[in-house]
């Protein structure tokens, strides 16, 4: 996964996101900064979704889907 | 005091750049008096005496170079201007043609020789590109309306059929590609450029440069909001590689001396960044870098006059331009003094606008 992107994005703790290469700006609810900033970690999708449920108390299967959805979301806008 | 004299000070619907020099001059560390040339008693610049200090209405461009050159030596008489900064297109060939004479008078230009300007023209950009590296959408140059159909075969619809000097327009049909054509010619003349239209967001990249390929400091915007005629409204600071890389190929490549703006557009979903178009001159949302830090017009001055200028090009992105109509009240004796002399009043401390305090 190219994190190129993701690692120049300036993110408000609000959820603003701007990125500083495109001009485009973006909002982002908690749990897909959550996400976001372990991928910045580099973290794997399984350590995310592991992180995830141990932070929210969330099942896996929610988490896996809220980690995909964002993951889809990041790609979707060439942000990934 | 340093006298500079700029045009463009059409600060309408569809703004030239000369107040935004006038301004970014202000806000300089020098000591500057501004002398606007105007083309039009109407020109809101010349109101505007808070960044100009005293204008001119001059002969349209394509009168006989001699009577430009008359009243622009009438003004230096008075002047005693030190730095002509001209930033409309139609107007660059004349003082290209007129610069031995000009500079004569003791008044310096940054300007590209003819050559080089007709080089980045919009009708020779598609052969330009490629020797600079840099990606260009199919383009077509019309001289009548027939060519429309060869643009279709070329590239199909929607395209984009844009004017010689000014204005593009998107055009989804036969019947629309010709209305604009028509519209364009009457109104710019010939020739009428059909290009390929690329989806993906619109870039601009304002510069300076010394005519010896070395970039005296650049900016990059994205347009977030522009009017009908694709004027930049709202636009936002980004820094982008690829984007100075442009600019560092147009600066180096084709040895640009002066003020330019390069319009780029990047292919969705890609990092491909098509050339669309040069413009010869700073564009009128100028103002946006001196706000940021670098302040061209002054680097300009300062390069001309032998100065020591800043070159980076070191700004934040995330910076937002923000532009709003506004209105002066004047007296119709502004106007008659104009129309009559061809000159404004000498700005004082009463008569001087308010405006800006």
């Amino acid at each position: 996964m190219e994190l190129k992107k993701l690692q120049n994005l300036a993110i408000a703790d609000s959820g603003y996101i701007f990125d500083p290469a495109s001009g485009n700006s973006y909002t982002a609810n908690e749990t897909a900064l959550f996400i976001m900033a372990d991928l910045k970690a580099g973290k794997s999708t399984e350590e995310i979704i592991g992180h995830l449920c141990e932070e929210y108390e969330t099942d896996s299967a929610t988490a896996e889907s809220d980690t995909i959805r964002t993951i889809e979301q990041l790609q979707a806008n060439y942000l990934i | 005091m340093i006298t500079v004299a700029m045009s463009g000070i059409n600060a309408i619907d569809n703004p030239g750049p000369g107040t935004g020099i006038a301004r970014s001059l202000k806000e300089s560390d020098l000591e500057i008096r501004t002398i606007g040339l105007a083309y039009d008693s109407m020109e809101p610049g010349i109101f505007m005496d808070w960044v100009i200090d005293k204008s001119y209405i001059l002969p349209w461009p394509s009168c006989d170079p001699k009577v430009y050159l008359e009243r622009l030596s009438y003004i230096h008489d008075r002047e005693q201007i030190d730095v002509i900064i001209p930033a409309l297109d139609a107007e660059l060939p004349l003082y290209m043609k007129l610069r031995p004479e000009i500079e004569a008078m003791g008044i310096k230009l940054l300007l590209p020789d003819i050559k080089t300007y007709m080089r980045r023209d919009k009708q020779n950009l598609v052969q330009l590109a490629p020797e600079l590296g840099l990606l260009v959408p199919e383009t077509l140059v019309m001289s009548s309306p027939a060519d429309i159909v060869t643009a279709e075969s070329m590239f199909g619809y929607p395209m984009m059929i844009k004017g010689p000097f000014y204005e593009a327009f998107k055009v989804r049909t036969r019947a629309e590609a010709e209305k604009e054509f028509y519209n364009m010619a009457a109104k710019w003349g010939y020739p009428i450029i059909a290009q390929q239209f690329i989806v993906g967001d619109e870039y601009d990249m304002i510069g300076l440069a010394d005519g010896h390929g070395m970039d005296m400091g650049t900016m990059a915007i994205k347009k977030i909001m522009t009017t009908k005629l694709g004027k930049v409204w709202t636009n936002v600071a980004v820094r982008n590689d690829a984007i100075f890389e442009a600019a560092r190929k147009f600066v180096t490549g084709l040895k640009w001396a002066g003020g330019y703006e390069l319009e780029l557009l990047q292919k969705a979903g890609t990092d491909e960044f098509y050339l669309i178009e040069i413009n010869p001159r700073f564009p009128a949302w100028l103002y946006m870098a001196a706000g940021c830090g670098i302040n061209l017009p002054e680097r300009m001055v300062k390069h001309l006059l032998n100065m020591p200028y800043e070159t980076h090009s070191d700004y934040e992105a995330g910076k937002m331009l923000i532009r709003y109509t506004g209105e002066m009240i004047r007296h119709i004796s502004d106007f008659e003094q104009l129309t009559t002399l061809g000159e404004s009043r000498e700005k004082t401390d009463k008569t001087k606008n308010r405006q800006n305090d």
